[in-house]
C-alpha cells in the first residue's frame, strides 16, 4: 500500500515524501523515498539503501549522466577516533587526497582510468577539506561505469610498491600548486584566521608528511571513513533507478560502522594573525579578507550568502565604491558554511591591499550600526536563488548539488526557495555577531618586485 | 534539438536552437571584427567601458544592482580571439520566467534585450564620446590584466609558445591585446569603434531554450531595433582564417621564471585536413587528450616526470601544443619520451582496437554532451559557423565513428615539432 507523508508544506510548492513500491522485491531492506518540489519542478528518489548507503537519484531527459560516490572525508579529517575506540589517532597531513589517488589503483595493478575511458566514460576525483568524491560522466554504458566506480570505491589495494610510487606523483603535483598566488592567497588567509584549524593545511600536504603515508595508515582511513553510511551516491541523467539499486545491492559491502568522533580543536574567536603577506612572481597585488565565524553553523549558511552578497557581492556599495575609486578590480566574494569551518572570504586585485582592508574594516563597522540596506536584502536573495536554480540544469551540478546537501544534512530541492524565507532580522543579527574587528583578516600576495 | 537559421537583415544571421530541457535560457549577439592587435585591445577596453553606465544606469553600481534585480542573469559583454576573427558579444544566460517566484510577474528575456540595447545604443557619453574618466580608468584594468598573466605560468607559458611559434598571422596576436595598443585608446576612438561594430560588422545571434512566439517577437524587435540604419554596401567581410607556415627548423626557446615547477610547451604542426577533423580529433585523445593517453600513462604514470603532460590541438590552424609542469632536470627525458610516443602511433599496428575503440567512445561522448547545456550548445554553433564548418552534431558523431587506426597514424606522420618553448623556475 502507498503511504503518503506530508513532511514539510510552504507557501508555494508542497514537499512530500512517499514510499515508492519495490518492482522486484529486490529492495526489501531498502528504503526508498521519493522527495518532490512541484513548484520548481524537480524531483528525486531518494534510497536508504541496507548497506548504509544514501542515493539520491535525479532522472532528466539529458544525453549525458553524471555520478558521485563521495564520503566524508576531507584533508581536514587527521585526527580521529571511532566511537568503539579509546584513543585518537593522528594521521599525516594530505593522506585523505593520497588515498584518493590510490583508489584508482586495482588489485592487478592497472589504473581503473583505463576501465571507464574503455567504456567512454569520463572519470575524475576530488579531495576537499571536508570531502573526497569519486565521480564520472558518460552518454552511453552507464550501468558500465557505475559497476566500476562502485567496485574501485569498495575495493582498495595499498601495497608498499604503489604508495612509493604515488608519492612522486604527489609530489609533482605539490610543487605545482604552490606556484599557484590562488593557493598561497587562500592558505595564508586560513593560517591568519585560524591557530588550530586544520583547514589551513594545504589538501595535497607537504612532500614531508606525505613521506610518513604508509599502506596501514592508508588502510586505517579507509577503514574509518568510507563506511557506507558515511557515504553518499548522487546521480543524475537519464537513468533507471531499479538498475542502479540492483547493482548497489550487487556490490556494495553491508557491513556496521561506528560513530566517527573528529578530535577536538581548540579555536578562538578571533583571528589568529591580522595580516599575512608573501611575495611571488605576479604583476600586481593580490588580496583576500576573511571574515571568521567559529560560532556559525553549516544550517546558517543560507542567512550568510545573503548577508555576504548583500554587503560584499559584485553589485554591493562596498565593491563598486572600491571599483569606482580604482582601488580594486577582478573582485569576488563567497561563504563557506560547512564542518570544517565557517567564514567569508571576498577578494580581488588592488594595488594598495593594506588601504581596502581599512575600507572594509569602516564598512563593516557602518553596516553593523545602520542595518543591512533592504534593498540589498531583497536583491541578494534574487541573486541567490537564480544562482540556484542554474544548479538544475546540468547533471554535473545537480549530483554535487545533492552531494552538497549530504555533507551539511540540507535539502538540494528546497534551496531556493529557502533564501525567499530568510527574514532581514536573522540577517542583520548575523552581521552584528559576526562583523567585528577581532574576526577579520587579511592574506596579500605582492609582486616579487616590491621585495626590499 | 536542431538548430534552425534564418537571415536577419543586413548581415546578419539568427540561430536557434529550440528546447525546454532547461530552466535557464542564453541569449548572444556575437558581431566579428578582423583579427588585429588594435581590434583585441579596443574590443576588451570597449567591453569594460560599456559595463560602466548607460544613459539610465550611469555607474557600476547602478547597472549592477540592475542586473541583479533580473535575477542575476550572467551577463557578459567581452571580445574574444578565435582563428580567424575577433568576436565582440553581448550575451546573457537567464531564468526562464516560469521558474521565477511565483508572486514575480516580470518577463526576464524583454528586460534583458531592453537592457542590451541600452548599453549598445544608449552608453554613458559625453560630448558624442566615452566619459575620459571611465575610458582611462578601463584601460588601466586592461594593462593591468595584460600583466597579470604572468600570475597562471601554465598558460602563460602556452600563449608564448603559441606567440612565437605562429610568427605573424593574424592568430597570434595577444588575446588580450598590447599594452602599446591600449595606451593609444582615446575616448572619442573607441566611440567610433561601437559604431563600427554595430554598422559593418557581421553579426551571429544565437537563441538556445524556450523559444516562444513571444521571445521570437522580442529577438526579431530588437535585433531590427539595433541594425537600424545599416547599409550593405558598408558591411566588411568575415575574414578567413590564415594558417602559419614553417621552415621546417625547430626553435628552442627557453625563459627564466621565479617558480616552484618549471612548465615546458611543445609545438607541432600538423597535417591540413580541410574540414575533415575527425582523424585528428581522434589522433589527439589517443596521444595526450585523457587520463588514459599516451602521454598521461607513460610520461606522468610510468615515467612519472610530472603531474601533468596533455596535448591539445587547433583544429583551425593545423597545431598542436603538448604541455606539461616538469622540473629541470626532467625535460630531456620527457622531450624524448614525448617524441618516442608519437613514433609509436605513426605505426598502426601499435594501435589497438580497444585504444582506438575508447579514444572514440570518449569523443563521441563529449559531443553528445554538448547538447546537454543551452551555453555549450550555443558556443559550439558560433564556432563552428565562424570557423565555416557545418553544425550538425550528429554528423561529428559519425565522422568519429569511421577513424580508423591507419587514419590516426597518417596523422601521427604528419606531426612536425616546430617549437620547444620552456619556461625554467629560478628560485626567488
Amino acid at each position: 500500500m502507498r503511504r503518503l507523508n506530508i513532511i514539510e508544506k510552504k507557501k508555494n510548492s508542497i514537499i512530500y515524501e512517499k514510499e515508492k513500491n519495490s518492482k522486484n522485491g529486490r529492495e526489501a531492506f531498502n528504503k526508498i523515498n521519493l522527495i518532490s518540489n512541484e513548484y520548481i519542478g524537480e524531483s528525486c528518489i531518494k534510497v536508504k539503501h541496507k548497506s548504509g548507503l544514501t542515493i539520491y537519484i535525479s532522472k532528466k531527459p539529458f544525453s549525458s549522466a553524471y555520478a558521485i560516490f563521495g564520503t566524508r572525508y576531507g584533508s581536514y579529517d587527521n585526527v580521529f577516533k571511532l566511537s568503539t575506540d579509546k584513543e585518537f589517532s593522528v594521521v599525516p597531513e594530505g593522506i585523505a587526497h593520497f588515498l584518493e589517488h590510490k583508489m584508482f589503483e586495482s588489485d592487478d595493478g592497472h589504473d581503473t582510468f583505463e576501465d571507464f575511458a574503455e567504456i567512454g566514460a569520463d572519470a575524475n576525483a576530488y579531495t576537499s577539506t571536508d570531502r573526497t568524491a569519486y565521480l564520472f560522466s558518460c552518454t552511453d554504458n552507464f550501468y558500465r561505469a557505475l559497476e566500476v566506480l562502485l567496485r574501485m570505491v569498495t575495493t582498495p589495494v595499498f601495497t608498499k610498491e604503489n604508495v612509493l610510487k604515488e608519492q612522486g606523483i604527489i609530489g609533482q603535483e605539490i610543487k605545482m600548486v604552490l606556484d599557484r598566488p590562488s593557493n598561497a592567497l587562500y592558505y595564508n588567509l586560513m593560517a591568519a584566521m585560524y591557530k588550530e584549524n586544520p583547514v589551513k593545511i594545504q589538501i595535497a600536504g607537504s612532500l614531508e608528511s606525505i613521506a610518513k603515508i604508509t599502506p596501514e595508515l592508508l588502510y586505517k582511513c579507509y577503514d574509518v571513513f568510507y563506511g557506507m553510511s558515511n557515504m553518499a551516491l548522487c546521480i543524475a541523467g537519464n537513468v533507471d533507478e531499479n538498475k542502479i539499486i540492483e547493482i548497489a545491492d550487487k556490490i556494495l559491502p553491508i557491513k556496521d560502522s561506528s560513530e566517527i568522533i573528529s578530535g577536538k580543536i581548540n579555536e578562538g574567536p578571533e583571528c589568529s594573525e591580522k595580516v599575512i603577506k608573501v611575495y611571488m612572481e605576479v604583476a600586481k597585488p593580490l588580496f583576500r579578507i576573511g571574515i571568521k565565524d567559529i560560532y556559525g553553523k553549516p544550517e546558517e549558511r543560507t542567512a550568510m550568502e545573503i548577508l555576504t552578497e548583500a554587503l560584499f557581492g559584485q553589485s554591493s556599495d562596498f565593491f563598486t565604491d572600491l571599483y569606482e575609486r580604482e582601488l580594486v578590480s577582478s573582485y569576488s566574494a563567497y561563504t563557506e558554511y560547512s564542518r570544517p569551518a565557517c567564514y567569508t572570504a571576498l577578494g580581488g586585485e588592488s594595488d594598495c591591499p593594506e588601504e581596502v582592508f581599512e575600507n572594509f574594516c569602516r564598512y563593516a563597522e557602518k553596516m553593523v550600526k545602520k542595518g543591512v540596506p533592504k534593498e540589498d536584502f531583497e536583491r541578494a536573495k534574487r541573486v541567490l536563488y537564480a544562482e540556484v536554480m542554474k544548479e538544475f540544469d546540468t547533471s554535473e551540478s545537480i549530483s554535487e548539488g545533492f552531494f552538497d546537501a549530504f555533507l551539511v544534512h540540507g535539502n538540494f530541492l528546497t534551496q531556493a526557495e529557502e533564501y525567499s524565507s530568510v527574514r532581514y532580522e536573522e540577517v542583520n543579527d548575523l552581521a552584528k555577531r559576526i562583523l567585528k574587528k577581532e574576526h577579520f583578516a587579511l592574506s596579500t600576495v605582492c609582486p616579487n618586485k616590491e621585495k626590499k | 534539438m536542431k538548430i534552425e537559421n534564418r537571415a536577419l537583415g543586413i548581415g546578419a544571421t539568427l540561430g536557434v536552437i529550440k528546447t525546454d530541457k532547461f530552466k535557464n535560457n542564453y541569449f548572444a549577439l556575437n558581431f566579428l571584427l578582423p583579427l588585429n592587435d588594435e581590434n583585441i585591445a579596443k574590443c576588451n577596453v570597449l567591453s569594460s567601458v560599456l559595463l560602466r553606465g548607460t544613459s539610465k544606469h550611469p555607474s557600476v553600481s547602478s547597472m549592477s544592482k540592475h542586473i541583479g534585480m533580473l535575477y542575476d542573469p550572467s551577463f557578459e559583454v567581452s571580445a574574444t580571439k578565435t582563428s580567424s576573427s575577433l568576436v565582440f558579444k553581448i550575451g546573457a544566460y537567464y531564468l526562464e520566467n516560469d521558474f521565477l517566484p511565483k508572486e514575480e510577474k516580470m518577463d526576464v528575456f524583454s528586460e534583458i534585450t531592453a537592457f542590451m540595447f541600452e548599453i549598445l545604443k544608449e552608453p554613458f557619453l559625453g560630448n558624442g564620446e566615452f566619459s575620459s574618466f571611465y575610458t582611462e580608468s578601463e584601460k588601466k584594468h586592461q594593462i593591468d590584466k595584460i600583466k597579470a598573466k604572468i600570475n597562471n605560468k601554465d598558460s602563460y607559458a602556452l600563449s608564448r609558445a603559441n606567440t612565437l611559434m605562429l610568427g605573424n598571422i593574424p592568430a597570434a596576436c595577444e588575446s588580450l591585446g598590447t599594452e602599446e595598443e591600449v595606451n593609444a585608446i582615446t575616448p572619442g576612438s573607441l566611440y567610433k569603434m561601437l559604431v563600427y561594430i554595430l554598422q559593418k560588422c557581421p553579426l551571429e545571434a544565437v537563441f538556445a531554450g524556450r523559444f516562444t512566439v513571444k521571445t521570437e517577437e522580442t529577438v526579431l524587435k530588437f535585433i531590427s531595433a539595433l541594425l537600424n540604419g545599416r547599409k550593405e554596401e558598408d558591411l566588411i567581410p568575415v575574414a578567413d582564417c590564415i594558417k602559419p607556415s614553417f621552415d621546417g627548423k625547430v626553435k628552442d626557446i627557453k625563459e627564466d621564471i621565479c617558480a616552484t615547477q618549471g612548465r615546458m610547451v611543445m609545438g607541432f604542426s600538423m597535417p591540413d585536413t580541410g574540414e575533415k577533423t575527425a582523424n585528428t580529433e581522434v589522433f589527439n585523445e589517443i596521444f595526450g587528450g585523457s587520463a588514459v593517453s599516451r602521454l598521461f600513462t607513460n610520461v606522468r604514470e610510468r615515467l612519472q616526470l610530472c603531474y601533468y603532460c596533455a596535448s591539445a590541438q587547433n583544429l583551425s590552424l593545423n597545431v598542436m601544443y603538448v604541455r606539461s609542469g616538469i622540473n629541470r632536470d626532467k625535460v630531456d627525458i620527457a622531450k624524448e619520451e614525448i617524441m618516442r610516443q608519437l613514433d609509436l602511433l605513426k605505426n598502426p599496428q601499435n594501435i589497438s582496437e580497444s585504444e582506438l575503440s575508447a579514444a572514440k567512445l570518449g569523443i563521441v561522448s563529449n559531443y553528445n554532451a554538448i547538447c546537454d547545456s543551452v551555453v555549450r550548445y550555443a558556443s559550439w554553433y558560433i564556432n563552428r559557423r565562424i570557423s565555416g564548418k557545418h553544425t550538425d552534431v550528429e554528423r561529428c558523431i559519425e565522422e568519429i565513428n569511421k577513424v580508423s587506426a591507419e587514419d590516426v597514424s597518417e596523422i601521427a606522420n604528419g606531426a612536425a615539432l616546430t617549437i620547444t618553448y620552456f619556461l625554467n623556475c629560478i628560485e626567488g
